[in-house]
């Protein structure tokens, strides 16, 4: 196999840095071959792949390590100019190797897999991140579960399928494929992507750190009631909560500004990586109150980098580990996650935690391309 | 506290721009203004303006007056003992106030001011329709328990026109404006004019009974006054072309040009100006019930000439400043020997000072207020409570329902047709439809066309209109708007009423008033876009003119408790329809299922309803798409009327190839085959997109055959659904309603019904508890009935 081709349709129109887009950029930056990666995107025009000249993967890598407005306006303008050099991918498309590891719903583009695959092509793979919009549509707004059925019914027809997280696998299995036979391998994404040093216990690391967008799906309100019950308490451990807050947040946006005076909370609305790992650097714990997730990157990576985390039990990206270095809770409530948050300031308990998770291996980014391209390969 | 005593009073003449700041208006101002001391007992009533909402709103001054404001003379809420002061009874629709004058239990009084149309009916009354509505006003005037005539000449027209002597005489009110009054000084001796007291007014109006052409012709025939250069000012409003004509008549007289003009319409600090420099006031008119420029212009000391007619003998009883409506020159004499011999003048101004002083407003309010507490007290009503007139006559109470029937394609209809039966066992019902040819209904005391009947007649303890969005709705809400009553709502919004029916503009303005900022039609477009993000029910109308609003759940009647400050009134949704044992059995259902052809082993899934984006019938859809992509063989059936052309989910039938699996019945159902498809089917399925409570018929008729079905859980919730309707969280997906079917059909939920669970559902939903609970939301006691 000399190509594996790499559907990056959505990264092309909408270069972001985040969530799977994130996944797409680590997965380029660290393919390890030997089959090279040839990217594509789908062209409604053909409604077919055309296939992209290869310096748009190193344009991603190389914008995609900047930030700002700036270097965002500089991949955009970059990836118009070489999507404009498409060129039909040539060859039997059924034969060859595709890979999407994007979620989309363009219907269009989804008809065309599902043709693709009715049309028994064997080697086409996608990698599946979660099933949320369609299972858990209260956390969403837009109604993404009705809008996505093509990409659903497409994914029905596609015969190889990887997955982040056994959660869904299984829920692929259950309650897209309801066939307990199907679904192939998890891989895990990587928990490095931070470039955080391996961080020390010191009983002077006092604060707990929130990390994520704040959206109800997060639960950041319980965590916010938690630790006012605790200050109200007179223990004294701060609190800092980093993520941008979505227009419906309306509880939580509450919930902060009543806390906006409080002595030891701390809220960063815009935070980039540097004032994200200088804030995990004096963290004693980071805490994720999360009701539903396709992984969790968060807490994997506040793990890689030694720093115990208080966890719902049933984070994916946490189930994918040995259960050390972290406080798995029965329920994300606010006294649930008071009462793990009050044991953990007790420096002895903290510091058994810390020496477990210096026992974890976190998989790596690394990892994550090595796994899934050795897999793409063996289509 | 609460008051005592509610005093209602028609609010009409106060909105009227007509009437509003002049005439009946100001009356009914004044008096209203002197009611609380005015008799033992008012201080503590609660005075509620009537109004009509299609009127302009009381101004600020206006609304002052009261404690409240009610906009329809409904009686089913009354609680206290209450008087209807009708303070021109003449002038707007007299329906619209029937049902309180003729009600046994509220006290009515009606002021009279003048029969003049009846004198002179070739002018007032020439048109037919004219004709007609003036008589019904007089019919209606006739029911009013307490005349208070404004005059002895007025009383004396009631009892020989209508054989109905008035009970009282009370006069009207001098305004407080004009009663400021100056010392008169008659320069008359040094004509012509001096500073001070310089014009002749008159009294006029374009109604020519007011007879300026007299005044006219005898100030333009006087020398004296035309040399002397003693203009002449007519009151009142008067159409440029009737300004012009009187103007020619006077030139024709031999009158100056410059000396006449029209005052027009001018404020109550003007015309008191006018009266104060005015030489003399003439009042020419050749009817009139009272006169109020009479007592007017002897507030301010200026002497008055007045026409020899009832109402100025009675007001004036001096000969002498007075002359026959037609003769002016006895007139011309009169005001030329008014201005010259001040003696003659102040010997009037002293006789007149002594009569407009008993009409000053508060004491007229003392003669009215004190005549109505009077005759109330001693009057015989029925006892101040809810209970109704034909309870306490001993009947059974008598309930008008409005409400669509069958044949009408209308789930509304259709559900009120099955509720008559044990509503008739406790009320004695009268159904006003607006259906063309409504079937007989067993119970049914009598069917009629829709009318404001049972709002006007007393005879109907309780009227209860049924409301919903479809067209069948609209005759019945113009009727609860404009008369009040009790409503039933079967839906828990009315934008598609609202939107489609009265029109985007409307729409728009009512959602606007009820969210308290401007609404533009972009945002009505996207509410029927996205019904989940209507911000608001539309109720706010009906919510001012109903008591009770009655939802069929807790949920949106809590909604609209909160939103229009109403009582919450549950009246929770019964089962439409009724099965027996024997019809229910799996026989029963393959001979349902063999007459719609369907084959034994078929699985089919119903969504039943009328085929609406709002039911999300994609979502069905593709969810069937999801169950035959697990190979299981479902067919799916939507049991309904679609909406507009159903391109949407037609198209996604098309796109998806599932033609041959989905079925639209394209006809509303009839009811044998709408049975034989709950019977037949094997699942239900029954989503919303948006929540307010809304009540599912279609679900609970899924319930009521035991049918499993699969709902999303806030619809399952307001009807509080047995456990074999499985709950999908909302907002739906289709993913987890393809889930919830699968796993129904794999627990074998299709091969049974759960008769059990089914019938101890119907036992404690059926339409015998909701006509008690209907009874008790409208406060009829229908024990006695029962036993009777």
């Amino acid at each position: 196999m000399s190509e594996v081709l790499i559907d990056l349709s959505e990264l092309l129109a909408h270069p972001l840095r985040t969530g799977i887009q994130r996944v797409e950029r680590e997965l380029i930056r660290n393919w390890p071959g030997p089959a090279s990666l040839a990217p594509c995107a789908f062209d409604a025009g053909s409604a077919d792949l055309v296939r992209l000249p290869g310096s748009v993967l190193e344009l991603m890598l190389e914008a995609g390590s900047g930030s700002g407005a700036d270097a965002l306006e500089r991949e955009r303008a970059g990836l118009a100019a070489a999507s404009a050099e498409a060129l039909p991918v040539g060859g039997e498309i059924a034969k060859k190797t595709i890979f999407n590891p994007e979620l989309f719903y363009d219907g269009q583009r989804a008809e065309f897999y599902r043709r693709l695959c009715g049309s028994g092509a064997r080697r086409v793979s996608w990698l599946v991140y979660d099933f949320l919009p369609w299972l858990e549509p209260r956390f969403f707004h837009g109604r993404p579960g009705f809008h996505g059925m093509e990409f659903l019914r497409a994914l029905r027809a596609v015969p190889r399928v990887a997955f982040i997280s056994e959660d869904t696998r299984e829920d692929y299995r259950r309650a897209v494929m309801r066939d307990e036979t199907r679904g192939g391998p998890v891989f895990a994404l990587g928990g490095d992507g931070l470039g955080l040093a391996r961080q020390r216990f010191d009983p002077a690391r006092k604060c707990f750190v929130a990390l994520g967008t704040i959206e109800p799906r997060k639960n950041v309100g319980a965590i916010l009631e938690a630790f006012r019950a605790l200050w109200a308490e007179g223990v004294a451990a701060p609190l800092v909560v980093l993520g941008r807050m979505i227009e419906t947040s309306a509880h939580e946006r509450a919930l902060l500004s009543s806390l906006s005076e409080a002595p030891l909370f701390t809220f960063v609305e815009q935070a980039d990586e540097a004032s994200l790992r200088a804030v995990l650097s004096r963290a004693r714990a980071l805490v994720s109150a999360s009701l539903a997730e396709g992984f969790g990157l968060p807490p994997f990576e506040a793990l890689a980098a030694g720093i115990p985390v208080i966890v719902p039990e049933t984070m994916p990206s946490i189930r994918l580990l040995p259960p050390l270095g972290q406080m798995r809770l029965g329920s994300a409530d606010a006294p649930t996650i008071g009462a793990a948050v009050r044991m953990l300031c007790d420096d002895e308990i903290a510091a058994r935690l810390w020496a477990e998770a210096a026992r974890l291996r976190v998989p790596t980014w690394k990892d994550f391309a090595r796994r899934l391209a050795d897999w793409l390969q063996q289509a | 506290m609460s008051a005592e005593r509610d005093i209602l009073v028609d609010a009409r003449a106060l909105q009227d721009p007509e009437y509003a700041e002049r005439g009946i208006g100001r009356l009914a101002a004044n008096l209203l203004a002197h009611a609380r001391g005015a008799a033992p007992g008012l201080a503590d009533a609660r005075l509620i303006a009537l109004v009509d909402a299609r009127l302009p709103k009381l101004s600020a001054p206006r609304r002052a007056l009261f404690d409240a404001e009610r906009c329809t003379a409904d009686t089913g809420t009354m609680r206290h003992p209450t008087w209807f002061i009708a303070p021109s009874p003449m002038t707007h629709d007299p329906l619209f106030t029937a049902r309180l004058v003729a009600h046994p239990r509220i006290f009515s009084a009606a002021v009279v001011h003048d029969l003049i149309p009846l004198a002179s009916a070739e002018r007032y009354l020439a048109a037919a329709g004219t004709r007609l509505s003036y008589h019904v006003s007089l019919a209606w005037l006739a029911r009013y328990r307490l005349h208070l005539a404004n005059s002895e000449a007025t009383a004396a027209d009631l009892a020989r026109v209508m054989r109905m002597p008035a009970d009282v005489v009370f006069g009207a009110p001098l305004d407080p404006a004009f009663e400021s009054r100056p010392v008169f000084e008659n320069r008359g001796e040094v004509l012509p004019r001096r500073p001070g007291r310089q014009h002749v007014l008159v009294a006029g109006g374009a109604d020519e009974r007011k007879n300026v052409a007299c005044a006219l012709r005898a100030h333009a025939a006087s020398a004296a006054l035309r040399d002397g250069g003693v203009p002449l000012i007519v009151s009142g409003r008067y159409p440029p072309g009737e300004a012009a004509r009187l103007r020619e008549l006077y030139e024709a007289a031999g009158g100056s040009p410059s000396l006449l003009s029209f005052a027009g319409s001018v404020s109550d600090e003007e015309l008191s100006r006018l009266y104060r420099e005015a030489l003399v006031l003439v009042c020419p008119s050749r009817a009139e019930g009272f006169s109020l420029p009479v007592i007017e212009a002897m507030a301010a000391g200026t002497p008055v000439l007045a026409s020899a007619i009832p109402p100025h003998d009675e007001l004036i009883g001096d000969a002498a400043p007075r002359f026959a409506p037609d003769d002016d020159a006895a007139l011309r004499g009169l005001i030329e020997h008014l201005v010259s011999d001040p003696d003659w003048a102040r010997g009037i101004v002293a006789k007149q000072e002594k009569i407009w002083p008993r009409f000053r407003a508060a004491l007229v309010a003392e003669r009215f207020w004190g005549a109505i507490a009077e005759r109330a007290a001693s009057a015989r009503l029925a006892a101040p409570t809810l209970q109704a007139p034909m309870l306490q006559a001993g009947r059974r109470p008598r309930l008008a329902l409005l409400t669509p029937l069958p044949p009408d394609r209308s789930g509304c209809a259709d559900y009120s047709a099955a509720s008559v039966a044990e509503l008739a066992r406790r009320v004695e019902l009268h159904l006003f439809t607006p259906t063309r040819a409504p079937p007989a209904l067993a119970g049914a005391a009598s069917i009629r066309p829709l009318s404001a009947l049972p709002f006007l007649s007393p005879a109907f303890d309780r009227v209860v209109g049924v409301m919903g969005n479809s067209e069948f709705h609209r005759e019945i809400f113009s009727l609860l708007l404009r008369h009040g009553g009790a409503a039933i709502c079967h839906d828990a919004r009315l934008l598609g009423f609202y939107g489609y029916l009265l029109g985007r503009g409307r729409a728009c303005a009512v959602a606007g008033a009820e969210l308290g900022r401007p609404v533009a039609e972009a945002e009505i477009e996207a509410w029927f876009a996205d019904e989940s993000q209507l911000s608001t029910l539309f109720y706010g109308e009906l919510a001012s003119a109903c008591a009770p609003l009655m939802f069929h759940s807790r949920a949106t009647a809590r909604l609209a408790a909160g939103r229009y400050g109403i009582g919450e009134a549950v009246l929770p949704f019964a089962l439409r329809h009724r099965w027996r044992a024997e019809e229910l059995t799996p026989a029963a259902r393959g001979a349902a299922r063999a007459r719609l052809g369907l084959a034994p082993d078929e699985i089919v899934l119903a969504s039943f309803g009328t085929v609406h984006e709002s039911k999300m019938p994609e979502d069905c859809i593709w969810a069937l798409e999801m169950l035959r992509g697990w190979r299981i063989p479902a067919r799916l059936a939507f049991i309904g009327a679609v909406d507009g052309d159903g391109s949407a989910p037609r198209g996604l039938v098309r796109h998806l190839g599932l033609a041959p699996f989905v079925r639209f019945l394209d006809f509303y159902a009839g009811e044998e085959s709408y049975r034989d498809w709950l019977l037949a089917a094997d699942l239900g399925i029954q989503l919303r997109s948006f929540g307010f409570g809304q009540v599912s018929g279609a679900l609970a008729d899924c319930i009521g055959v035991g049918l499993p079905s699969v709902a999303n859980a806030e619809l399952a919730e307001t009807l509080q659904a047995p456990s074999f309707v499985r709950r999908i969280p909302d907002p739906v997906s289709p993913l987890l309603l393809a889930n919830a079917l699968a796993d129904l059909l794999a627990e074998g939920a299709h091969a049974s019904r759960p008769i059990e669970a089914r019938n101890e559902y119907a036992a404690s939903h059926d339409f015998a508890r909701y006509a008690e609970r209907l009874a008790v939301l409208l406060e009829l006691d229908t024990r006695r009935a029962e036993a009777a």
